[in-house]
């Protein structure tokens, strides 16, 4: 060992350098995100509970009750029931999702072949009673002012709108606790669109 | 009032008083870990209660008072509940013998002689040394008593490990001791009278240097918490206690480094007073209570960038460097004093 | 005096860098040959005593650790540990079976919970033996699509396996950090896939989505950023005293040891052996982009830090040599009886309708016969065997995942080394219990 390695040694140089590292991290910006004061916007592929399309001339829900969406679903969550209407039109009578269940994957909604179900952006689905896990069509419908892609017939990738520059925070709860959005609530009505500091990257 | 009284009514505050003030001092330590060990690792800490998240650590306190008391059935009972007071009653003895003001002199409080420590022993460092050597029966005793192997192995390391620390550190004080020609904390601390290059870092820059690394060992911190190390022993001597119980060793530890962050600046950078003799009007306890602060946030710093080390290699820096060097250091001074006179 | 403060940077930065010497001394150092390795392996193992007093402790299988309900019972004379008897199977989900009554399409999302750190890398390695088997052809760029999100996968392990792994040996500063910085790259899959973790992205024939807006901006950002952080990881790491202390000459798997016990991966590579199927058996875009596979030469756990933190450099290279040669095109290939059809034509065109029905009905048209196939994952070399009898279920699905050999090599390699120095040489392993346990 040469005296400049001892000299290194005995003065720390390499503990002082790993010190300047978290020394500069002490003084700089933080990244937390202060949760649910502060709330990170998804991005437009996030996959988040599903939603329902409706018609907007009839009302009624775009969904056919093809039974693709329940054949596809790797965990077997959804549940549809059809019947035709009095007008001959197919369409659910019943239509339940498990969320215990399911993985959100995806699939049901790439495979349907009328874009009636989505996966919206919502995320905080915690709840206090177990069966408000089974999401019936009318939570569905209603939940489809959360949906936040365009499927309608459009060449792919076309539909989605142009993605942030970077993490963006937008406003949250402050204050409240989580549950105060539960499922049981009713779909959550979207967060105000104010952007909060944008953390280019 | 006659003097005499007069001294034991001062006495009796400030027996009352620096206990009280240390308390309160270790609760918001304890805040400040957390909050700082966020700002290290690039995150807020804790910001829910109160300004800033001040009063977490109150938070923490009633939510341990409220937990359940459970002491595991084969333990043995007494020593499991005296543990913990073993560690931190030492500490409270080594302060009342601290400075953290000008000691002596003329009448300057109400006529009276107010002297700002509590008691003025001839001795004080070899107190220091000596119930700093309690606090090892607290951590062996707790792993033991617990009755569980992991505690058995984390408490006799860590017994292990504060015991060989100690030689070390008992060796670099007495350069200090040395320098100052008497082993009273009030003569060492009136030895560094001037400004801040007449303190005793300078001369003694290798001996404050083993002597910071030895008691980051003592405090079992980063990098020599081996025997509180989550990852490999749960929590070591700790893991079967809970609620305050656990909360009394938390409390224990930050009180053994309040104090030894003020020996460590009574011995090494001048105690109670100022850098530069300009700022002499600033009082004592101000300038101890920043230099104890400062200690702090560099014991803290360490512990939240280094990791530990494995024990034997622990063991073999305590007795096969730090040993050598405070020895060599307490002979280079000797003979350095003897020449210089 | 900005003129001063930039010369002063750049007389004290080089010195700053180099403040520690030792990389050319490493570099010119000879290499270790398999004797000598042994002989220090032997040297830092510690003499079995017989008959001293044997305790018995379970690092059970809750343990913060951090790496799954991996169980090792430890025999233990003190500090050393005289057996290791493991215990794996805590997260056995039957993932195989449920393989067996699910179409090629539905098992993709149930690969992501393999190794679940890198999702995509294990949907990508199921693709490519489905493909094999069916013959399938992907395009260009769902291939160039695939490497790069393959790519961001093997980033995202290796910066997580640098927190978990600091983190065992002492301080949680690190985690924080390295979970910092991985939030960009999983804020790039995120904008990718739609999940940040399962990612279900790999389609029979390419991918499900092109690259969106946008994407091709941040990802040359992060990747640009990246390597510097690296930089700074290895500026608090690499030369350490402490971490030469505790990862120099501890835990040595020989080449021997690593074709012993079937260890593949970043160890493997530590050991010497230059074996990457990226280059050996190339897949997806590998063979058109042009990077170096890491080798180091003493096989312990200092050379698997050294071997990870080169693949990161790496693997930003092959990033951006993908985005910069991206060809044009589509991004998975239409087959009427093998592959899911685009959304957009589902609700154009009957044809693709039906496709759709039948695809999801029936499956896939997968010729009777099995086939292997080994992808290099983050973690080592994956392999999917698949039997198949002609049907749109698999008959039997086997995937053989890198953590469940290296967990079970792990045992017969440190008896007789201490407690902190198995932390360690786990950690530097890389197990999931996802990947162990299917």
């Amino acid at each position: 060992m040469g005296l400049k390695d001892v000299v290194k040694k005995g003065t720390f140089v390499d503990i002082l350098l790993g010190m300047s590292v978290t020394g500069t991290y002490f003084v700089t910006d933080k990244v937390t995100v202060e949760y649910p004061k502060e709330k990170l916007q998804t991005y437009p592929r996030f996959r988040g509970v599903h939603a329902l399309l409706s018609d907007p001339d009839t009302g009624d829900t775009k969904c056919v009750a093809c039974m693709l969406c329940p054949t596809v679903c790797p965990a077997q969550c959804i549940r549809v029931i059809g019947e035709q209407t009095p007008e001959g039109r197919s369409h659910p009578a019943e239509f339940e999702i498990d969320l215990s269940r399911c993985i959100f994957c995806g699939l049901c909604e790439e495979v349907c072949p009328v874009a009636a179900i989505v996966m919206t952006k919502v995320y905080e689905l915690a709840t206090y009673d177990k069966n408000d896990f089974l999401l019936d069509k009318e939570w569905l419908m209603a939940n489809a002012v959360n949906a936040h892609k365009e499927l309608v017939a459009l060449p792919p990738g076309a539909g989605e709108t142009r993605p942030p520059a970077g993490p963006v925070k937008i406003a949250g709860t402050p204050g409240a606790p989580v549950q105060a959005a539960g499922l049981a609530a009713g779909p959550v009505s979207p967060p105000g669109t104010s952007v909060g500091v944008g953390e280019g990257n | 009032m006659s003097d005499p009284i007069a001294q034991l009514i001062f006495l009796i505050i400030k027996a009352i008083l620096l206990p009280v003030i240390i308390v309160m001092m270790v609760a918001f330590i304890i805040f400040f870990e957390r909050k700082f060990a966020g700002f290290f690792q690039g995150r807020v800490g804790p910001t829910y209660l109160g300004p800033w998240g001040s009063f977490q650590s109150f938070g923490d306190i009633f939510k341990l008072l409220s937990k359940e008391d459970l002491i595991p059935d084969k333990a043995d009972k007494p020593v499991f509940r005296m543990a913990p007071y073993l560690i931190f009653i030492p500490a409270f003895l080594v302060m009342a013998v601290l400075p953290f003001g000008p000691v002596g002199g003329e009448a300057n409080l109400f006529g009276y002689r107010f002297d700002y420590v509590i008691a003025n022993f001839d001795a004080a460092l070899v107190l220091f040394l000596a119930v700093g050597a309690i606090s090892v029966y607290g951590v062996v005793l707790a792993g033991w008593s617990s009755n569980s192997n992991f505690s058995l192995i984390g408490g006799l390391r860590a017994g292990a490990q504060m015991v060989s620390y100690e030689l070390a550190m008992g060796f670099s004080v007495v350069g200090v001791m040395l320098m100052a020609n008497s082993m009273s904390f009030v003569d060492i601390v009136n030895g560094q009278a001037g400004n801040f290059w007449n303190w005793y870092f300078i001369p003694q820059v290798v001996g404050g240097v083993i002597f910071f690394i030895a008691t980051l060992a003592e405090l079992n911190r980063t990098p020599f918490d081996l025997a509180e190390a989550e990852q490999e022993l749960v929590a070591g001597y700790l893991t079967e206690y809970s609620g305050m119980r656990w909360g009394l060793f938390l409390f224990a530890e930050y009180v053994n480094m309040v104090v030894i962050s003020a020996i460590m600046s009574t011995l090494y950078f001048g105690g109670w007073r100022a850098p530069l003799e300009v700022l002499d009007f600033i009082p004592g306890p101000i300038w101890l209570f920043i230099k104890i602060a400062a200690f702090i946030f560099l014991y803290m710093w360490i512990r939240w960038t280094i990791f530990r080390y494995r024990y034997n290699q622990l063991m073999s820096i305590g007795w096969k460097v730090l040993l050598p060097l405070s020895i060599l250091n307490l002979a280079v001074t000797a003979v350095v004093i003897a020449i210089v006179g | 005096m900005k003129d001063l403060l930039q010369n002063v940077r750049q007389v004290v930065m080089p010195l700053l860098a180099d403040a520690h010497g030792p990389d050319e001394a490493r570099e010119e150092a000879p290499r270790p040959t398999l004797e000598e390795l042994k002989a220090r392996k032997a040297r830092s193992r510690q003499p079995l005593e017989v008959g001293s007093e044997v305790i018995t402790v379970s690092m059970g299988p809750q343990h913060p650790s951090m790496h799954g309900v991996y169980r090792a019972e430890l025999d233990l004379d003190g500090e050393i540990i005289v057996d290791v008897r493991p215990e794996v199977g805590n997260l056995h989900r039957g993932v195989e079976k449920l393989c067996e009554e699910r179409t090629y399409h539905q098992i993709i999302p149930i690969t992501d919970r393999l190794d679940y750190i890198a999702g995509f890398a294990m949907n990508h390695g199921y693709c490519e033996a489905v493909e094999k088997l069916m013959d399938l052809e992907v395009p260009a760029r769902g291939r160039y699509i695939r490497t790069i999100a393959s790519e961001l996968c093997r980033l995202s392990n290796h910066i997580l396996w640098l927190g978990v792994h600091i983190m065992d040996l002492g301080t949680q500063t690190f985690f924080c950090i390295c979970f910092r910085d991985r939030e960009y790259v999983l804020d790039l899959l995120e904008m990718l896939t739609g999940a940040r973790l399962t990612h279900s992205f790999a389609r029979l024939g390419g991918v499900a989505k092109d690259l969106p807006d946008g994407f091709e901006h941040r990802c040359r950002k992060a990747i640009e950023f990246l390597p510097k952080r690296v930089a700074e990881y290895e500026r608090i790491i690499k030369h350490n005293r402490i971490y030469y202390k505790r990862a120099k000459n501890v835990g040595i798997f020989t080449s021997e040891d690593c074709f012993a016990w079937r260890v593949t991966g970043p160890a493997l590579r530590a050991a010497g052996v230059p074996r990457d199927l990226r280059k050996d058996d190339p897949y997806a875009a590998y063979d058109e982009v042009d990077f170096e596979v890491a080798v180091e030469y003493n096989a312990d756990v200092y050379d698997r830090f050294l071997v990870r933190m080169k693949e990161i450099r790496e693997s930003c290279k092959i990033i951006e040599q993908c985005l910069d040669n991206m060809p044009a095109g589509p991004f998975v290939a239409r087959d009427i009886t093998r592959t899911l059809p685009l959304k957009s034509d589902v609700m154009r065109d009957s044809a693709s309708m039906i496709q759709d029905f039948y695809q999801v009905f029936k499956g896939p048209a997968v010729p009777k016969g099995e086939v292997y196939r080994a992808t290099e994952a983050p973690k080592g070399e994956m392999g999917v065997y698949i039997r198949s009898e002609g049907a749109g279920r698999p008959a039997r699905i086997r995937f053989t995942t890198p953590s469940f050999y290296h967990g079970q090599a792990l045992p017969p390699l440190v008896r007789g080394e201490m407690v902190s120095d198995m932390v360690a040489i786990f950690a530097s392993i890389d197990v999931v219990l996802g990947d162990c346990d299917r």
